[in-house]
């Protein structure tokens, strides 16, 4: 579904890498956690998986597409939701999900019960006339994921996607992605709080310094508060 | 007192310029900017040397003085409503400042004070530009301009007090006005156009002025520019107590002035302190909805296209620059050729005029495409959506820059058809300024999307990102550059024995080639950069 070969990051000016060769390969039907301190590489990896940066080593496949050679076809098949839910804040909330849906090509019907649905579960109706920039944190938090997914992209990438939103929001987002995943599709996020990804994740890599330390099943009995602990630190 | 002091502090240290990370290419770009900045300065202190040296010889020292203060009036009780709307009734740091151990009488002191200090600098400045080059060309005492500095800095109080109560219809106004965003557009090019349509009027009667010092106007004449001042109640009083000859009255004068100047400048104060709570609480107003009739699809590039108009629209630092200044542009561009091509005409002959219109237009294309130096870094965080969605980056920032490209060629064409109809120029002069202006305004677009995408200022506002200073300096050199060739060369376009013959077919390619070079030059280095990052 998602093959990461060999990725090496680097900005210009600095003389470390912010990513350094990481590789990883997900599946279809997963959910995927990428767990580690701030600065330890999370977000640059996903900005370069979603072509926002230009990377200076490696191979992004993106279901059968390769990022660098079809990149069109390769985003079709993306979503990514930054931490920031920067979106269009001149925008109506509806406004922006429609323009989000034009550039992905959605259909009408389909981006019309789509808008239905996330409206209804993550409590946006009343709101989806508004400017964005008259917004809550949270309200644009979710925005920011409706407009993102209206697609029903076969990836989807979320950099700390809970942050900031109330209890029932993020109750109904968690069974949201456990859902989508079950659908058959790929969920990879980011975050710092373990609760979330132990509750989560299927598999868990942890990142430190730009490197892959380890990648864990969460399926089998594991320790990830001591894993990550003794990774990072020692 | 101490934690005024503080604050005070505080908002100077966050409102004055960072020397930001420059190093190569910025630094160039900011030296260049600032040697055009202070081009433009001496030139503006050369006009001001000219036009007060009539004042000076018919004797209209008094007029001169009165007509400078009360204008110094006008500008402080404008800028001043703005910084009060700014620092009190829509103030975005409230929150910031309501969390602080402070009472909040003292927030708003400190608050007070800078804007008042603010003031104090600005008379400073505007001395140097406006009283300054009278000293120079007048035999008056310097004790006499210090009396004058000292009284305009004493009198500050009055335009603060005035802004105060300016600042309330002001505010619902804006309030009004927010909500109704093409009332507000049509509302900003109906008070420009006014005010360039008497600006350009007063300039041309101050040439006039210039021109006929020499003795050419009569005593009735002179009476009548004496009296026009009557009208400025404070500030024949502001010239009854700086022309006392003796210092002791003048001193007394002063004194009394200070005392009522306090007592305002307490007024307005406790003005804020009562008013300022309220109207914050009624800046929102109602929340205007934008409706969608109903949901519908478009081409990706109709969406971008319709995203764009809609955020130019309900932005208003974006409208005024993208909607009002290419709507005044045509009114501009005639009434700024109709003066400079009267007074160059009158000084070296007809032959300027194409000169002049191709530098008026070079230089308001550069006015109404400065935008586009923070075309991509405006969008802040959310231009990361441009690099995820399924289009191609190129052609994503393709689309957002040629909108404004089409309607500033659109207003351009207007100001040159008009000029060319009232017989500013001929036919085949308005087309050739029109291919010159058309291939500018591609080269100068391109360059500062190019510099945009290269090193994008995200935290940085227009006028002050080093890219749009640059960009503006190279662009404004080459305007001039390219306007002085057209003013100078066409007297060359005659064979005189002895003398250069310069053929005006000649100059007319130079032109275009010059401005075909920056637009391939500039189009080519960006490309070339797309490509290479494969966006």
């Amino acid at each position: 579904m998602l093959i990461i070969k060999n990725l090496t990051k680097r900005y210009y000016g600095s003389d470390v890498d912010a990513v350094k060769d990481i590789s990883l390969q997900l599946e279809k039907g997963e959910i995927f956690g990428l767990l580690g301190l701030n600065g330890s590489g999370k977000t640059t990896t996903f900005k370069s998986i979603t072509g926002i940066h230009p990377f200076n080593q490696g191979e992004i496949i993106v279901n059968g597409y390769n990022l660098l050679d079809n990149p069109i076809e390769a985003k079709m098949q993306l979503a990514y939701i930054p931490d920031n839910h920067a979106t269009f804040e001149e925008l109506s909330g509806l406004e922006y999900i429609n323009f989000m849906a034009d550039m992905y090509k959605v259909s009408l019907k389909d981006r019309m019960e789509r808008i239905a649905h996330f409206a209804d579960f993550l409590a946006m109706e009343e709101h989806l006339n508004k400017q964005i920039k008259t917004y809550s944190h949270g309200m644009k938090q979710k925005i920011a994921i409706m407009g993102g997914i209206i697609h029903y992209p076969n990836i989807w990438i979320l950099d700390e996607p809970l942050v900031g939103l109330d209890p029932i929001s993020m109750y109904e987002i968690k069974k949201f992605l456990i859902e989508y995943a079950k659908s058959g599709k790929t969920v990879i996020f980011s975050s710092h709080i373990l609760g979330i990804v132990e509750e989560l994740c299927d598999r868990v890599a942890i990142i430190d310094k730009g490197e892959i330390k380890g990648i864990y099943d969460m399926n089998q009995e594991v320790d990830l508060n001591q894993i990550f602990r003794d990774l990072v630190t020692g | 007192m101490k934690e005024v002091i503080t604050i005070l502090k505080l908002q100077i240290k966050r409102s004055s310029l960072r020397w930001p990370d420059i190093k190569g290419k910025k630094l160039i770009g900011l030296l260049l900017s600032v040697f055009l900045l202070l081009g433009v300065f001496a030139g503006f202190f050369i006009i001001m040397l000219r036009v007060s040296t009539p004042f000076y010889k018919l004797d209209l020292e008094k007029t001169y003085i009165t007509f400078v203060i009360a204008l110094l009036f006008i500008i402080s009780l404008i800028y001043q409503t703005l910084e009060i709307l700014k620092h009190f009734h829509y103030d975005k740091e409230h929150d910031l400042y309501a969390k602080l151990p402070v009472p909040d009488w003292k927030i708003k002191m400190a608050k007070s004070l800078y804007i008042i200090g603010k003031q104090l600098v600005l008379v400073v400045i505007y001395f140097g530009f406006f009283v300054f080059p009278f000293f120079i060309v007048s035999s008056y005492e310097p004790i006499y301009y210090i009396k004058l500095l000292i009284t305009a800095l004493i009198f500050t109080p009055i335009p603060f007090l005035g802004a105060v109560i300016l600042s309330i219809p002001t505010f619902f106004v804006i309030n009004i006005l927010k909500r109704h965003v093409t009332i507000a557009l049509g509302a900003v090019v109906a008070t420009l156009g006014v005010f360039y349509y008497f600006y350009t009027n007063f300039i041309e009667v101050v040439i006039h002025l210039i021109n006929n010092s020499g003795g050419f106007i009569n005593e009735e004449q002179l009476t009548r520019i004496k009296e026009s001042t009557n009208i400025f109640l404070v500030s024949n009083q502001f010239y009854t107590i700086i022309s006392q000859n003796n210092f002791g009255t003048f001193l007394l004068y002063l004194l009394v002035a200070v005392l009522i100047f306090a007592a305002l400048a307490v007024i307005a104060y406790f003005l804020l302190l009562i008013l300022s709570p309220k109207l914050r609480q009624m800046r929102s107003g109602k929340q205007k909805l934008y409706r969608v009739k109903k949901v519908n699809k478009y081409h990706p590039v109709i969406a971008i296209i319709k995203k764009e108009l809609k955020t130019i629209m309900r932005n208003s630092d974006y409208a005024f620059q993208v909607i009002v200044i290419n709507a005044l542009m045509p009114l501009f561009m005639i009434m700024t050729v109709r003066v400079t091509a009267k007074l160059g005409a009158e000084s070296v002959g007809i032959l300027i005029v194409p000169g002049v219109a191709l530098l008026t237009t070079l230089i308001f294309i550069l006015l109404s495409s400065n935008f586009q130096s923070n075309l991509i870094s405006s969008e802040h965080e959310a231009h990361y959506i441009g690099l995820i969605v399924p289009i191609k980056y190129r052609h994503y920032l393709f689309i957002r820059i040629i909108m404004p490209i089409v309607l500033n060629t659109i207003m351009m064409t207007v100001g040159l058809v008009i000029l060319t109809v009232t017989k500013y120029l001929t036919i085949g002069q308005f087309f050739l300024i029109l291919g010159i202006s058309f291939f500018f305004l591609l080269g100068y677009s391109l360059i500062s999307i190019y510099k945009d995408y290269k090193n994008p200022e995200y935290k940085q506002g227009v006028g002050k990102s080093v890219n749009f200073l640059s960009n503006i300096a190279l662009g404004l050199g080459l305007a001039i550059l390219m306007g002085t060739m057209l003013s100078i060369l066409p007297f060359f376009n005659v064979k005189r024995p002895g003398g250069y013959y310069f053929p005006i077919e000649i100059t007319y390619t130079i032109l275009m080639a010059m401005s075909i070079i920056y637009f391939l030059t500039t189009g080519f280095v960006f490309y070339r950069q797309l490509r290479r990052d494969r966006v």
